[in-house]
C-alpha cells in the first residue's frame, strides 16, 4: 500500500511538472503580453516614473528572456512560494489565490460531500422500489434537477431568498462580517451562507448520481452473488447493503476524480451570478486578461487539487475492491 | 407426513404475471424428495427445473414470480412446515435457507461476491445461523475448506474469489452450502459451466459429502451423463409439467414418455458412434401452449386424442408415473 501511494506521489509529480510547462506555453501563446499593452498605454502618456517601474518588473520576472528562461525563473520561485504578481491587480498573486482557494476547496468538498449523501440513499431507496411510486417521483425530480440549469438556481435561490426571508443572498458572509477577522460567529455566517452554493452546484450532480448509483445497485441486485447471499438465509437489509452497495459504489468511485473538475468549472457560473470569492470568477479574468502569474498560479493550483482528488479516489478504490493490486 | 419424507411438493403452481399474460413456469407439479436421495430434474432450456427449486428456496425472482397454488411440505424433523405459507422474506424462511435446505448454482465464476475473502463469506452463514464465535467459525470455515478438497486452506481462506478457479470456486460453494449441515442441497447445473474434468472432480465430491454429511440433493441438469451417474430417481419436466418420474435405472432402461425417450437419443453414448437424433422441432412458448398434451406437436407417437385432452398421470409401476395417453390403460392417479 505505501509503495503503491509512493509511486502515484512520483507519478503526480510527473504530471504537474508536464503540466507547468504547457499551461506556461498555452498562457504565453496570445501575441502580446499584459505588460505590453500596460507599457504602449504609459509611453502613449509619456510618464517615464511608471515606464522604468515596468522595467524592473520585466527584469524581476525576465520578461525579457527567452521563453524557456521564464518559465524557469517562473517555477523557481513558484516552488519557493512567490507566485509573481498579479497585473491586473497589482497585488501578489499569493495573496490574492490564498482565501479564494480556501473557499473553491470548501465549496467544493461541501458539494461532493451533499452529492454522495443525498444521492447514494435515494439512488439505494430507487433501484430497491423499482416503478414503485417512491422510485417515479425521486426520477422527475432528478430530470428536472439535471435540466435546470445552475445560474437559473442560483437566481431562484437569490429572489425567494430576498424576497420571502428578506435575506441578501450572494457572497460568503454577510455585509457585518465581510471584513472582520475570522470568529466562530463569523463562521456560523459563513455556514449560512454556504449551503446555498452548495445546493446550487450540487443539484445537477445529485440527480446525475442518483440516475447512476440506482442503475448500478440495480445491475448488482441481478448478479449472482446476490442470490446467493439471500440463499443463505441473509435478511434483505444485510443482501443490500452489505453485498450489494458496496459493489454498486464501485464505479461511482472511479468518477469521484472526474468530478472535481466538473465541480470546479461548474461553480464558475454560480460563482459569478452569486458573487462568491471564489477561483472561478478570477481564473476567469486572469484568463481573459492575460494576467499570467495569476493565471498560471490557478492553472497550477487546479491542477494540483485535481491530482490529489484521484490519488484519494484510487486510494478509496484499492480499498473497496480486492481485485484493484496495489503492487 | 411420512417419516423417511424430507420435502413434499403437491400441487406447485408457480406462476409469472408478465404484461403479455399468465406464465405457468411450475404449473400442478407434484413430487417429493426422500431422506438421502438425490433425485435429478431433466428437461429442456425454460422447462421450470430452476423455478420448481427457487420455489422451495422460496426466492423466486420479483416482483413477477409467485407461488399461486400448492404446497411444500419440509419435513423437519417430525416438524411439518409449508413453505409456501411463510412470507419469503420473513424470518422463519430465513432460518431454513442457507441452514436446513442450502442451494449452489450454475455460474461459480461470479457465484461469490468479489469484494469479501472466501472466509468471510463461509464465515458468515456459519455464523448466522450457529451462534459461535469469530474464531469458532473460522476454524470451521477452514475444516469446510478441507472436506472440498482445497488445499492449504488456511492460506486459501483469505483469499479473494477473482484469485480462485472455476472449479474452486464451485467447492467454495459447496463448502458455503454445508457450512450448516443442510437436510437438502439444491444443486442447479452445478458443472454446467465447467469443464469435463473438473465436472468429474465436483461430481465425486458431492456424492462423497452426500455419504458424509448425510443429505439429500436435488440435481438439476440439461445432461442425462449426470443424471447417470449421480441420481437414485429422476424426474423429467416439460414446460412447467412432470411428464415422467421413474427410478435412474427405469429411466435409462425402459423410459416410458415419448420425450424421455427423445431426450435419450440425444445423448451421446461413450464408445458408440451412433448418430444423435435430437428432438423435433423446440419447446413451445409458455404463453401459447397448444391444446391437450403440450408435446404432441413434436411427438413422433401422438395420437387423436392426443391434440384436444391433456394426459393425466399414469402409474406404470409403483414407482413409474408417466403423464401419457399412450399408457391409458394403465391406472390413473393424481400423483
Ligand atoms: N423473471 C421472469 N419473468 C417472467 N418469466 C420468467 C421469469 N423467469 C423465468 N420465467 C419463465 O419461467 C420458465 C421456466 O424457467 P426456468 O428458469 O425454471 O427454466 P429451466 O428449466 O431452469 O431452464 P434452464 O435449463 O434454461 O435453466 C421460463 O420458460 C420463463 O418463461
Ligand atoms: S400424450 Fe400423446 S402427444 Fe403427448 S407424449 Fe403421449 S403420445 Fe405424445
Ligand atoms: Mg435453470
Amino acid at each position: 500500500m505505501l509503495a503503491f501511494i509512493t509511486r502515484r506521489l512520483i507519478y503526480m509529480m510527473i504530471t504537474i511538472i508536464f503540466v507547468s510547462i504547457f499551461g506556461f506555453i498555452i498562457i504565453n501563446l496570445p501575441p502580446g503580453t499584459y505588460l505590453d499593452v500596460k507599457i504602449a498605454e504609459l509611453q502613449s502618456k509619456g510618464g517615464t516614473t511608471s515606464v522604468e517601474q515596468i522595467e524592473g518588473l520585466k527584469r524581476r520576472y525576465g520578461l525579457d528572456k527567452s521563453l524557456y528562461e521564464q518559465y524557469w525563473i517562473w517555477i523557481s520561485n513558484f516552488v519557493k512560494g512567490d507566485f509573481g504578481m498579479s497585473f491586473i491587480y497589482d497585488v501578489p498573486v499569493r495573496e490574492l489565490i490564498g482565501p479564494r482557494l480556501g473557499y473553491t476547496v470548501l465549496i467544493s468538498l461541501g458539494t461532493m460531500l451533499f452529492t454522495w449523501l443525498v444521492a447514494i440513499p435515494i439512488g439505494i431507496y430507487s433501484a430497491t422500489h423499482q416503478y414503485k411510486i417512491g422510485d417515479n417521483i425521486f426520477t422527475f425530480i432528478g430530470f428536472l434537477g439535471l435540466s435546470i440549469p445552475n445560474f437559473l438556481l442560483a437566481l431562484i435561490f437569490m429572489v425567494i431568498g430576498a424576497v420571502y426571508f428578506n435575506q441578501p443572498i450572494g457572497g460568503l458572509f454577510s455585509d457585518a462580517f465581510a471584513d472582520a477577522p475570522m470568529s466562530f460567529a463569523k463562521l456560523i455566517d459563513l455556514f449560512k451562507h454556504l449551503w446555498i452554493p452548495i445546493v446550487v452546484v450540487g443539484t445537477a450532480g445529485t440527480a446525475g448520481l442518483i440516475r447512476v448509483m440506482r442503475g448500478n445497485l440495480l445491475d448488482i441486485l441481478n448478479q449472482q452473488y446476490i442470490q446467493t447471499a439471500r440463499a443463505k438465509g441473509l435478511s434483505e437489509l444485510v443482501v443490500i447493503y452489505k453485498h450489494a452497495v458496496r459493489n454498486a459504489l464501485h464505479p461511482l468511485i472511479m468518477t469521484l476524480g472526474m468530478s472535481l473538475p466538473a465541480i470546479i468549472s461548474g461553480s464558475t457560473v454560480t460563482a459569478i451570478v452569486l458573487n462568491l470569492p471564489t477561483t472561478g470568477p478570477l481564473y476567469f479574468r486572469a484568463l481573459r486578461s492575460q494576467d499570467m502569474f495569476l493565471a498560471g498560479s490557478f492553472l497550477m493550483f487546479l491542477s494540483i487539487l485535481l491530482i490529489i482528488g484521484n490519488l484519494v479516489a484510487d486510494i478509496l478504490l484499492a480499498w473497496v475492491d480486492p481485485r484493484i493490486k496495489y503492487e | 407426513m411420512n417419516k423417511n419424507i424430507l420435502v413434499e411438493v403437491k400441487n406447485l403452481k408457480t406462476y409469472f404475471d408478465t404484461d403479455d399474460g399468465l406464465v405457468k413456469a411450475v404449473d400442478n407439479v407434484c413430487f417429493n424428495v426422500k431422506r438421502d436421495e438425490t433425485v435429478g430434474f431433466v428437461g429442456e432450456s425454460g422447462c421450470g427445473k430452476s423455478m420448481t427449486a427457487l420455489s422451495i428456496m422460496s426466492l423466486l425472482p420479483q416482483p413477477r414470480g409467485k407461488i399461486f397454488g400448492g404446497t411444500i411440505n419440509y419435513n423437519a424433523d417430525g416438524n411439518v412446515i409449508d413453505i409456501t405459507s411463510l412470507d419469503p422474506r420473513a424470518k422463519e424462511i430465513r432460518s431454513i435457507r442457507g441452514n436446513d435446505i442450502a442451494m449452489i448454482f450454475q455460474e461459480p465464476m461470479t457465484s461469490l461476491n468479489p469484494v469479501y475473502t472466501v472466509g468471510e463469506q463461509i464465515m458468515e452463514s456459519i455464523r448466522l445461523h450457529q451462534k459461535v464465535s469469530k474464531k469458532d467459525a473460522r476454524e470451521k470455515a477452514i475444516e469446510m475448506l478441507k472436506h472440498v478438497r482445497i488445499s492449504a486452506p488456511e492460506k486459501r481462506i483469505d483469499e479473494y474469489p477473482h484469485e480462485l478457479s472455476g472449479g474452486m470456486r464451485q467447492r467454495i460453494m459447496i463448502a458455503i452450502a454445508l457450512s450448516c449441515e443442510p437436510k437438502l442441497l439444491i444443486a442447479d447445473e452445478p458443472t454446467t459451466a465447467l469443464d469435463v474434468t473438473i465436472e468429474a472432480q465436483i461430481l465425486n465430491l458431492m456424492r462423497e459429502l452426500q455419504d458424509k454429511f448425510k443429505m439429500s440433493i436435488m440435481i438439476i441438469t440439461h445432461d442425462l451423463g449426470v443424471i447417470g451417474e449421480m441420481t437414485d430417481r429422476v424426474i423429467v419436466m416439460y414446460t412447467g409439467k412432470i411428464v415422467e418420474e421413474a427410478s435412474t435405472d427405469d429411466i435409462f432402461y425402459n423410459p416410458k414418455h415419448p420425450y424421455t425417450q427423445g431426450l435419450l437419443r440425444s445423448i451421446p453414448i461413450l464408445g458408440q458412434k451412433k448418430r444423435l437424433i435430437p428432438i423435433e422441432g423446440s419447446v413451445p412458448n409458455l404463453l401459447c401452449l397448444p391444446a391437450g398434451c403440450y408435446f404432441a406437436p413434436r411427438c413422433p407417437c401422438a395420437k387423436d386424442i392426443c391434440r384436444v385432452k391433456e394426459p393425466p398421470n399414469f402409474m406404470i409401476t409403483e414407482e413409474h408415473y408417466c403423464k401419457c395417453w399412450l399408457y391409458d390403460d394403465v391406472e390413473e392417479v393424481t400423483h
